[in-house]
């Protein structure tokens, strides 16, 4: 079933750029935002063992991967382009329907080597966008989620964005538990 | 389940218990400037608990974890669940006694004195000569079964006292097979859930005490492990935990850390005995939180710039030359030079404004120049611990071991420098200077306090953040204002006042301070319940505002103090009134 999920979204085509929510990154005039950016991303998922580039469509399914400590993810990967160095990464998620932010993670450190501006580079490790437990109140399965990942330089230059949303699915069998802390 | 009544089962995340060690204000004194302010804020209520300090670099989460456990050393164990495989480092208590004393919570109140009174410290004597208007205002300050071959064990190693294995957590009864078969006690119901925590590709991490370490060896660990944000695995401790047991939380990041799957209660502030210096504080804490949907909800004790902690465990020159302490061969000079490069903590802390040797200190000192066993029970008997034989070792070893040598029959001060040197590198040194380093690295400390009883614990609380919410001071003030009149005829406890929360709640004391009639009214402990995003203002899920001035006004109104909408206490300062007027006033937020 898995296996047919992953075959179903590796099939999918690239994601493109979607109109923003309301309250995404777009909306909030950062400064990052207002720049345009001089590289090119891709954002993409993982098999649900975290290995692999799955490229996405719109709209997608994406099964919320358990954690050692009870909580749910789902994975996301980078390809980069036109991009070297030290940079920072900033993912977050928000729910369409109501632009409920429901992840921001810490910015975290990107190193990404200079073949990267003659081809496109794959990040070696996926990364868990941490789901659940979700904020309270805020139900983040079965729900379309818009994930949008910056790429900068140290000092906040924008050198890259992507953003797509997703139908996180609680995986089957694990139903119950999921939906306790995923429901918010 | 064949190990959950057969095998003695200890504690795991459980049964050990992690203190969190909770120093409130309660000793007044009154100052010049009109302030109430704690002299020795220390008189701490210790109670077995959770106390964590985490930090984030990118995907990694530092766990630092102090670990207080009251039983058998061979009975201790631990059990964490993580994401991969972790890095494990032994950590120190002087991170925890230095979080605590710095980002606790201190309530005081500032005195102002209206009218003729003669117990004003400003006043100059005679008649009138008392102050009229309120004092110096404040701003509230701040603060400052397995499969066959299936082997469940990834790593065996040990670290400190510690001797440790992280275990692959996608099959559960190897896993607590492997625990029993190699000595590593599990509590009774961690069968059940330990559940949650079974996935493919996950870990846990179990700890024990080494062979020849007791229980006074126990040291806070360092865990780093992969994760998306910071969690305490609580559902796992519920096996063995105790009622309403505290878990105090530092988060250190960018920016204020919230609960991100718990509710936050701002207390009603007006519950507080501000009269004792909040010496009720942590029955209030309780009582809100209590008050939260499942609760499950968090108080916010500080938020603010970490560098409150800056240069405290890593100042410059602390700990002196390392290679000075090696070629040093005498007893006596050794210890005393660890007593003066700061291998004591506490001179400028609570509880007892006096350096005293950290656990991790003595530890290493009692292996290589240990205390006379006479001597330690003397000292024991004094209420002290071997702290105070070291921090007057030459007198010890040079005058009372004289006097009373039938006392010091296995006194030995031989040693050898450079081995003591090395251990306490290891032990000391290095955990500490990196405990230090965190405050540099991350600039903003959060705070964050509940209590949870078993049946509670069904929600491991995640922490995330949220760089829009202000800080949170953890030195709070509220106001005393006396009535005196013309004619003083009262002493301080019998003179009406007004006491103002720092919330602006306005209490009256028709009697004095010396009957408090706010010891017993039924009204919420929270004031507010929120809900906390990642970004804006906190919602508030329940406001108590309403309820909060109704007992209020109804308290003064049945107290002889009479209800007036608005005004202030400092705006009526100048009448000289001979009667007190209650009245309330809800400060905006």
């Amino acid at each position: 079933m898995k296996l047919a999920l992953a075959i179903a979204l590796t099939a999918a085509a690239a994601c493109t750029g979607s109109d923003p929510v309301a309250g995404g990154p777009d909306a909030g005039g950062d400064e990052a935002d207002a720049q345009q950016a001089t590289g090119e991303l891709l954002l993409g998922g993982a098999e649900d063992s975290g290995t692999g580039f799955v490229e996405l469509a719109d709209g997608a399914d994406a099964t919320l991967i358990a954690g050692a400590q009870g909580g749910y993810h789902v994975w996301t990967r980078l390809r980069a382009h036109l991009m070297e160095g030290e940079l920072r990464v900033v993912y977050e998620a928000r729910r369409v329907s109501d632009g409920e932010l429901v992840l921001s993670l810490p910015v975290q450190e990107l190193i990404v080597p200079h073949e990267a501006m003659e081809t496109w580079w794959e990040q070696p490790d996926a990364t868990p966008n941490f789901m659940c437990p979700s904020p309270i109140g805020i139900q983040v399965y079965d729900r379309e989620i818009e994930y949008t990942v910056q790429v900068t330089t140290v000092d906040g230059t924008l050198v890259g964005e992507d953003r797509i949303t997703r139908v996180p699915r609680c995986p089957a069998g694990d139903e119950a538990n999921c939906h306790d802390r995923c429901s918010g | 389940m064949k190990n959950a009544l057969a095998v003695r089962l200890a504690a795991l995340s459980a049964g050990l218990t992690l203190t969190g060690a909770l120093y409130l204000a309660r000793t007044p004194e009154a100052h010049a400037c009109g302030c109430f302010a704690p002299p020795d804020p220390t008189v701490p209520i210790v109670q077995a608990g959770e106390a964590i300090a985490f930090h984030m670099d990118g995907n990694k989460v530092t766990a630092h974890i102090q670990i207080t456990y009251k039983g058998k050393a061979e009975e201790f164990g631990w059990l964490l669940p993580v994401e991969a495989i972790p890095s494990l480092e032994v950590g120190t208590d002087e991170l925890f006694v230095q979080l605590i004393s710095t980002t606790q919570p201190v309530y005081r109140l500032q005195a102002e004195y209206n009218g003729n009174c003669p117990f004003d410290p400003s006043r100059n004597g005679g008649l009138g000569g008392g102050s009229a208007g309120p004092a110096e205002d404040s701003d509230g300050g701040g603060g400052g079964g397995g499969d066959e071959g299936y082997d469940p064990l990834v790593i065996r190693d040990s670290v400190g006292p510690y001797d440790y294995a992280v275990l692959r957590a996608d099959q559960k009864q190897p896993m607590l097979d492997w625990l029993d078969e190699n000595g590593f006690f599990v509590p009774a119901g961690t069968d059940d859930v330990v559940d949650a925590y079974i996935r493919p590709g996950a870990y846990f991490l179990a700890l024990k005490l080494l062979k020849g370490n007791d229980v006074g060896d126990i040291q806070p660990v360092v865990v780093q492990y992969e994760s998306a944000l910071p969690m305490i695995p609580i559902v796992l401790t519920s096996v063995a935990a105790d009622p309403d047991m505290p878990i105090l939380v530092w988060v250190l990041g960018r920016s204020r850390a919230i609960p991100r799957n718990f509710y936050h209660t701002e207390i009603n502030d007006a519950e507080l005995n501000w009269l004792g210096f909040a010496d009720n504080y942590l029955d209030v804490i309780n009582r809100a939180v209590d008050e939260a949907d499942g609760h499950h909800s968090f108080v916010t004790e500080y938020a603010g710039s970490s560098s409150v902690m800056q240069n405290i465990l890593d100042y410059q020159g602390r700990f002196g030359d390392l290679q000075a302490m090696r070629a040093t061969t005498d007893a006596i000079n050794y210890v005393e030079y660890l007593t003066y490069n700061g291998y004591t903590t506490g001179g400028n802390t609570p509880p007892l404004f006096q350096p005293t040797f950290t656990s991790q200190v003595l530890g290493v000192l009692q292996n290589h120049l240990p205390v006379p066993r006479k001597i330690l029970k003397e000292l024991t008997d004094q209420g002290l611990n071997a702290s105070a034989f070291y921090l007057s070792y030459r007198y010890y070893v040079e005058t009372d071991a004289v006097q009373r040598p039938e006392m010091y029959g296995d006194l030995d001060t031989t040693f050898d420098p450079i081995v003591l040197t090395q251990e306490l590198n290891e032990k000391v040194v290095i955990p500490t200077r990196k405990a230090g380093e965190m405050f540099t690295e991350h600039p903003y400390l959060t705070r964050m306090y509940t209590t949870l009883s078993p049946s509670e614990m069904n929600r491991d609380p995640v922490f995330s953040f949220n760089p829009d919410l202000a800080d949170v001071a953890n030195v709070h003030t509220g106001r005393l204002i006396y009535y005196c009149g013309l004619i003083p005829t009262d002493t301080i406890e019998t003179t009406p006042a007004v006491l103002v929360t720092e919330d602006g709640w306005e209490l009256s004391l028709p009697h004095g301070t010396g009957q408090n009639p706010w010891d017993n009214v039924d009204w919420p402990n929270s004031h507010y319940i929120q809900t906390v995003r990642e970004e804006g203002a906190a919602d508030n899920v329940v406001d108590n505002t309403d309820t909060i001035l109704a007992a209020i006004n109804a308290q003064n109104d049945g107290d002889g103090g009479c209800s007036v909408a608005g005004g202030t206490a400092s705006g009526l300062g100048g009448l000289f009134l001979l009667g007190l007027v209650g009245f309330v006033r809800r400060r905006r937020r």
